[in-house]
């Protein structure tokens, strides 16, 4: 057996023993979640294209703007322009995850010394480590991306096959930013201390993938269902045209993919040798830099990652940060404020947060509901807003309160063996990013009722949803962190991307949705009430009653219980690694 | 000093430690032998209460630990087999969180802790990230932090892997000299001459049940016997017994 069969075994092997442990259950309604995820992707893209459909203009032209919507096929180029930035959008990705994959499985990987120290040559295992890094930064974009491109061949009415040149083309398009990121990474290794690049990369990706969302968004798409004249169509298009650049891989491969879609195959041609050519002569120069480097570049990142940084440190400071932060904290979040703001892979998570914070209430901006005399669909946006600010507030907490127990790593033998109780070390945890999370949620709720211009008392009752809603996510986050940990995981993401991370958005949004909607009934019968001066029947108010006890109930189900099994699950948990 | 009333541990089927009874006086260095999956490190884990026992008592200083989990952990120290540390701290700054966690963040226990991190030779690391130390270097620093808060019981697991002859030498007679001040240590080993040198009394576990137990002399019943030879000689016949 050659050495690449034997390593993907041994990494297959690893896999399915690892899933072992996980029962037909946990399986069942993981696989149901992904399904559910990829089915709204592929009918969100499906819906989206065929309301662009309709820009292409009727066969009467009964205005200027028909007339000019039908000769250009404004939906059609938007359709492709689309597809085009978000095949950009995956391709820079790629270019970050490439690089962080590769620094973590070439040089940073636990078993690359052992494969360094058998008979095997080092362009061998080079070779290896660059499919995995590639393979393992590249699957999972475009197993989302799957849906989009299935949305899309449904919109063109063509056969399945036609996205057969477009796989072909994946091949060249994914060895590009692969082998970019990976010789980035043989000289970046070469030349500094590589886990420090690592982090410094893991920032840039999560600063980047901020940008994109925000560019996406301040193009302001649902402009054009609201189209006013043809110079806004012009603005629109010429907006998206910035970032479609000619000589970029995925120009090349939205190009391959539009070409089959619309039957035009002598299209296909310059885009494919541009990209095979490309992508091979990419792979070629990656290997020829891997046989000349790897060695060296690896044997110089053992290096740095022991003594050089430990000078460098040792020269610049020589105080204890621990010491200087406020008396009266507690050693667990003393501990957990450095460790926090020592990670760039943690801190960096805030940008995206203030972005999805900063486009949500530009979108609730952008509503104008005033301008259109629906004064009582305000009241109702406010309302359900506090169920969008509460999803927002989930992922804020999956991206921090989630992973804390598990961040604990290894040396959580450490709190276990010490005189700290399990439910102090739930609580603290607890209470290290709970009060960050309710000033956002607040703060949104707030500034979203303000742009709505609700009436007080729906924004005090909004102000208490919101604050119950946080209180009750952020305690699910915590208990299904401690339920499901992964102390061995070696990033954040493996930490939420997880059996455990999956349940708890499943949880957190069954919580939402029953304690938010018991509310409807009872605000409707106290507006009707005291704002209109209606009559309430007894029949009425008991139906209102059991609605209001079902709400409290819920808060019991989803805060107390998973609270005491996730304590219950620390004081009993028998890790192999603590 | 510690006491087990037959104490188990299963992992589903697999039962790790079958009924193990022992106990400790205080003041000494108690060294705990077995083969690799004996049930060392996890008798260990029950002892320092990471992990519950399946059934059985445990006391320490006359406290049950099951009871009163807090009181026996705070006059516990605890060494595991790997060094496993907050990477991204500065040692100094594990050692406050540690005297923190123990609330014992006093000017004694810091001095303590000074002299301690002269002691082993890694004074220079104080103020340097962890993820940059060796692992011998991260053994030190779990060492001496479980020695801050004064604890009246020292549970070490392996303790010279990884440190350089000159550190095992000041471990190994710091462990006398902490025996002889009033500490109980129980340490587990497979370094026989570790266990020869410096243990009052051994206790060979195999297969989860204890096989042997006393002071060297009792162990080596008239025979002049290494300890490494009675351990061979006690894991073997268990063997052929189980075998016949």
């Amino acid at each position: 057996m050659n050495l690449r069969h034997l390593i993907f075994r041994n990494r297959f092997r690893s896999f399915v023993n690892s899933s072992n442990g996980k029962n037909f259950a946990q399986w069942l309604i993981f696989g149901s979640f992904l399904v559910l995820v990829l089915v709204m992707i592929y009918f969100g893209t499906f819906s989206l294209l065929k309301k662009l459909d309709t820009l292409n203009g009727t066969e009467n032209y009964g205005s200027a703007l028909d007339l000019a919507s039908s000769v250009i096929s404004v939906g059609n180029l938007i359709k492709e322009r689309l597809l085009s930035m978000v095949i950009l959008s995956i391709f820079f990705l790629l270019m970050f995850s490439n690089v962080i994959s590769s620094i973590s499985h070439i040089f940073l990987s636990k078993d690359t010394e052992l494969l360094i120290s058998s008979p095997i040559s080092p362009y061998q295992i080079f070779q290896i480590r660059f499919f995995e890094a590639g393979f393992s930064s590249s699957w999972m974009s475009f197993f989302f991306f799957f849906p989009v491109l299935l949305a899309y061949v449904q919109n063109y009415q063509v056969a399945y096959s036609s996205l057969f040149p477009f796989f072909l083309a994946l091949i060249p398009f994914l060895m590009i930013p692969a082998s970019l990121g990976v010789s980035f990474a043989l000289i970046t290794a070469r030349y500094f201390p590589i886990k420090r690049s690592k982090r410094v990369f893991q920032f840039m990706s999560v600063f980047f993938l901020t940008i994109i969302l925000v560019l996406l968004r301040v193009l302001q798409p649902e402009k054009l269902f609201q189209i006013n004249g043809i110079h806004e169509i012009q603005t629109f298009i010429s907006n998206l045209q910035i970032p479609f650049y000619q000589h970029l891989p995925s120009t090349w491969l939205s190009k391959i993919a539009i070409s089959s879609f619309t039957n035009q195959s002598q299209l296909l041609f310059e885009p494919a040798v541009y990209l095979f050519g490309t992508g091979f002569f990419l792979l070629f120069l990656v290997n020829l830099l891997g046989k000349l480097f790897f060695y060296t570049a690896w044997c110089k990142s053992q290096e740095t990652s022991s003594q050089g940084v430990l000078e460098q440190d040792s020269k610049q400071n020589t105080s204890s940060f621990y010491s200087q932060l406020p008396l009266h904290l507690n050693p667990i979040h003393k501990k957990d404020f450095i460790l926090f703001f020592r990670n760039p892979e943690l801190w960096s998570q805030i940008f995206l947060i203030f972005a999805m914070v900063g486009l949500y209430l530009y979108n609730i901006n952008l509503l104008h509901l005033d301008k259109l005399s629906i004064y009582n669909v305000a009241r109702f946006i406010s309302f359900l807003n506090v169920a969008f600010v509460g999803f927002i507030t989930t992922s804020i907490s999956m991206r921090f309160l989630y992973p804390s127990i598990s961040l604990e790593g290894p040396a959580f033998w450490i709190l276990k063996a010490s005189p700290f109780s399990m439910s102090d070390l739930l609580y603290k945890k607890f209470t290290f990013f709970t009060p960050f999370i309710l000033v956002i949620g607040n703060a949104m709720t707030l500034l979203a009722n303000y742009i709505l211009d609700v009436p007080w008392w729906l924004f005090v009752i909004n102000a208490i949803n919101i604050s119950i809603v946080c209180f009750v996510n952020s305690l699910l986050a915590i208990s299904f962190g401690a339920l499901f940990p992964n102390y061995r995981a070696e990033n954040l993401n493996k930490i939420f991307m997880s059996f455990g991370g999956t349940f708890y958005m499943i949880a957190s949004l069954s919580f939402m949705f029953i304690f938010l909607s018991s509310q409807g009934f009872p605000i409707y019968l106290a507006y009707k009430h005291y704002v209109r001066l209606a009559d309430i029947s007894t029949y009425h108010l008991s139906i209102a009653a059991l609605s209001i006890l079902i709400g409290l109930l819920s808060l019991v189900l989803f805060s107390v219980v998973p609270y005491k099994k996730a304590r219950s699950a620390l004081i009993s948990h028998e890790d192999g690694c603590i | 000093m510690i006491r087990l009333d037959n104490v188990k541990k299963s992992y589903g089927d697999h039962q790790a430690v079958k009924g193990l009874s022992l106990e400790i006086a205080p003041n000494q260095v108690f060294g705990f032998l077995g083969p690799n999956g004996a049930g060392k490190t996890t008798s260990i884990k029950m002892l320092t209460g990471i992990m519950p026992p399946s059934s059985g008592e445990i006391y320490i200083d006359g406290c049950s630990l099951v009871q009163n989990p807090i009181h026996c952990k705070t006059i516990t120290g605890y060494v595991p087999d790997r060094p496993y540390v907050y990477e991204k701290l500065k040692a100094w700054e594990f050692v406050e969180f540690i005297l923190d966690l123990y609330q014992n963040n006093n000017k004694n226990s810091q001095d303590l802790a000074h002299y301690y991190f002269e002691l082993f030779k890694i004074d220079d690391a104080k103020y340097k990230i962890i993820e940059d130390f060796s692992h011998g270097m991260k053994q030190k620093l779990v060492i001496l932090s479980s020695l801050l808060h004064r604890p009246k019981l020292l549970v070490i697991d392996e303790p010279m892997v990884g440190l350089d002859p000159r550190g095992a030498k000041t471990l190994k007679k710091l462990f006398r000299d902490l025996a002889d001040s009033g500490t109980t240590i129980f340490l587990s080993t497979h370094t026989m001459a570790v266990a020869q040198e410096v243990c009052d009394n051994i206790a060979i576990i195999n297969k989860g049940n204890i096989v042997a137990q006393g002071t060297m002399d009792e162990l080596r019943q008239g025979q002049d016997h290494s300890l490494e030879q009675l351990f061979l000689q006690i894991t073997e016949e268990e063997l052929l017994e189980q075998g016949s």
